[in-house]
Order: structure tokens, then C-alpha cells, then sequence
């Protein structure tokens, strides 16, 4: 395993490229007191597939909630 | 037909034909107290980078007893709004989307052809597309026949509170679309606009910014409950035509003596 750089939420964070995304999220403080959605390079993961998906360096995650709006 | 009767659409029974947009109230409390009032038919919803505040807010709209519709503002091109649709699916496990693809940042006006490639393709893909819209007959006609739940022309510009700028256009759409759900989106500034889109046929109307910005939001969002519940039973009830002429409401005959000229002393008539 070897840390990487991605971008998560246009903000540099740092990764492991051998950790499942589920558990990145955790560690970037997703803790599931609200429900989110989550895309990498512009396609949604399902919410079945991060534990699976591994990030390789420079992906760019979005992690997307519900927010105010008309 | 009840004025209360419920509208139906995307396979649902909203209680209210008001639906309320939840952004930019001074507080969450105004929120959710605005809400309360306006007992909407359903609330508007937008998706953006999750940040500090996201538990309070969803919290809020979850309490809220009506159905959530997601939109997709701030999109530009058809994939975009797929992408952002794809997205909101997932994170509400809905498959209802306020379809929005701006095509002018000045007027927020949508871009008709990014609109409708958009529509088309998520009707395909089992959504149910409430299309925000312009009031052209074409597009409009055009997106009910691509499979859009509800299609929704605007008053006016999203915003700017200036009402029903073209009455005309939305007599015109309830004539040729009597089966499409019409639903009067942006522009609506006063429970009067509101009102008058109800007496031209229009299915519902959906607001935001004229309860959010109000001094007092919650009571605004009353005084919208009830145009639009007025507004709805004057479509139902059929209004009079206009005349350009008067016509005197109080029947002219048996009057008794008011056309006489007033008599002088002597019990003349006065010259």
C-alpha cells in the first residue's frame, strides 16, 4: 500500500490506495449521520461498490449531499 | 371536483397544490416554522458537496411530512443534469428530479435543446422529470410528450418576484396541453401571482424566494397556502369573461324613481 494525493471535494486530502473507499470516507469524517452520494472522476459509485473501489492518485472524489434549495 | 381534491403526479397524491422551495430563509427555524404554515405538496431540494450542517438540514426536511423533490440547479448541459439526477437517485432513492439546464446566467432562462435531450433521456431511464421550463408552447408541448411528469413554465425569471408575465401564454398552454400537469415555476413574488396562476388552470405553482425573503416568512407562506387553495376553487368554480363594456350586477328594472330630475318646490320638474 502507498499513500496517494486525490482531490475530495475540489480540496487536496490524502489517501491509501489500498483502503476501500467506505473506509476513506470514515476517515474523512463521513460518518453517516446523513445520507450522501458519491462520485468519482464525474460517475456515482453506489452505495454497494465503495467498499470495493480504490482510488488511484489524482481522482477526484465528490462526496454529495442535500442542501437548501428552489 | 373538490377544490381540495389532491394532485396527482409521478404516481403520487400531493396534499397541497403550493410546492416550496427551502433555500435562502434567515434561519432554519423560519424553515421549517414556514413549512409548518404552508403545509406544501411537496419541498425542493438541491444537491451540493456535502459540508458542515448536512445532518441539521436533512434532518429538518425529513421531519417534514412531504415528499422531497431534488432538483438539478446549477447545470448547464444535458449531462450534467443526467449526472446530478443519477446522483440524487442514489442519495434519496427517489427517482422524482426537478429538472433545471440554465442556459443564460443573467435571466436563468433554460436552455430548451440541453432540456429536452436531458428529459428524454432520464424518462428513459424511469425517472419522473418535472421540467423547469419557459412558457413556450412548443417546448412545453415537447417535454409532455417526452414523458415528463409535470412540466413547469416559469412566471418570470427565477427570483425576480415579478409575477405572471405572460397570462396569455399560459391560457394557451392549458388549452393545447389539458392533459400535461402544469406547474407555475419561478418568478411568482405575491400570493396574488400565485392566486392568478391557479384561476388560469394551472395545476400548482412552486416558490421559494417570495416566502424565504418575506419579513416574515411563515406568515407569508400561510398567506401562499391560501391564495393558491383560492385560486384553484376559482378554476374549478369557471370565471366570468371579460367585457369591455359595464354591465350593471343590479338588475335596471322596477327601478323607482331615481332617473326622474329632481323636482322644485312647486312640484316641477327642474330645467
Amino acid at each position: 500500500m502507498s499513500a496517494i494525493a486525490v482531490v475530495l471535494n475540489g480540496e487536496h486530502a490524502n489517501a491509501d490506495d489500498a483502503a476501500g473507499l467506505s473506509d476513506l470516507l470514515r476517515q474523512w469524517g463521513y460518518a453517516g449521520d446523513f445520507p450522501f452520494a458519491v462520485a468519482v472522476d464525474g460517475k456515482l459509485v453506489p452505495a454497494p461498490q465503495l467498499e470495493q473501489t480504490r482510488l488511484s492518485a489524482g481522482a477526484q472524489v465528490e462526496v454529495i449531499a442535500l442542501r437548501q434549495g428552489g | 371536483m373538490s377544490p381540495d381534491a389532491p394532485l396527482a403526479v409521478a404516481g403520487a397524491q400531493l396534499r397541497s397544490r403550493l410546492l416550496l422551495g427551502t433555500a435562502r430563509y434567515p434561519s432554519p427555524a423560519a424553515l421549517a416554522a414556514s413549512i409548518a404554515a404552508a403545509q406544501p405538496g411537496a419541498l425542493t431540494v438541491a444537491l451540493r458537496r456535502a459540508g458542515p450542517g448536512g445532518a441539521d438540514f436533512y434532518s429538518l426536511v425529513r421531519d417534514a411530512g412531504c415528499p422531497l423533490l431534488p432538483n438539478t440547479a446549477g447545470c448547464r448541459t444535458a449531462d450534467e443534469a443526467v449526472a446530478c439526477a443519477k446522483l440524487s437517485r442514489e442519495l434519496l432513492d427517489t427517482s422524482w428530479i426537478k429538472l433545471e439546464v440554465i442556459g443564460d446566467d443573467d435571466t436563468l432562462q433554460p436552455e430548451p435543446f440541453g432540456l429536452l435531450a436531458a428529459a428524454e433521456r432520464l424518462v428513459a431511464d424511469g425517472f419522473a422529470v418535472w421540467a423547469y421550463a419557459t412558457e413556450d408552447l412548443v417546448l412545453c408541448r415537447r417535454l409532455h410528450e417526452a414523458g415528463c411528469a409535470a412540466v413547469m413554465p416559469w412566471g418570470s425569471p427565477i427570483g425576480s418576484g415579478a409575477g405572471i408575465a405572460h397570462p396569455d401564454r399560459l391560457v394557451a398552454l392549458r388549452e393545447r396541453l389539458p392533459d400535461a400537469v402544469l406547474i407555475v415555476d419561478a418568478g411568482i413574488g405575491r400570493p396574488s401571482d400565485a392566486a392568478a396562476a391557479m384561476e388560469l388552470g394551472m395545476d400548482a405553482v412552486l416558490l421559494n424566494t417570495a416566502v424565504a425573503q418575506a419579513q416574515d416568512p411563515p406568515l407569508m407562506a400561510a398567506a401562499f397556502r391560501d391564495a393558491v387553495a383560492a385560486g384553484r376553487a376559482a378554476w374549478l368554480a369557471g370565471t366570468v369573461p371579460r367585457l369591455e363594456h359595464a354591465q350593471p350586477s343590479t338588475p335596471p328594472i322596477d327601478v323607482p324613481f331615481w332617473h326622474a330630475a329632481p323636482a322644485n318646490a312647486e312640484g316641477e320638474a327642474a330645467p
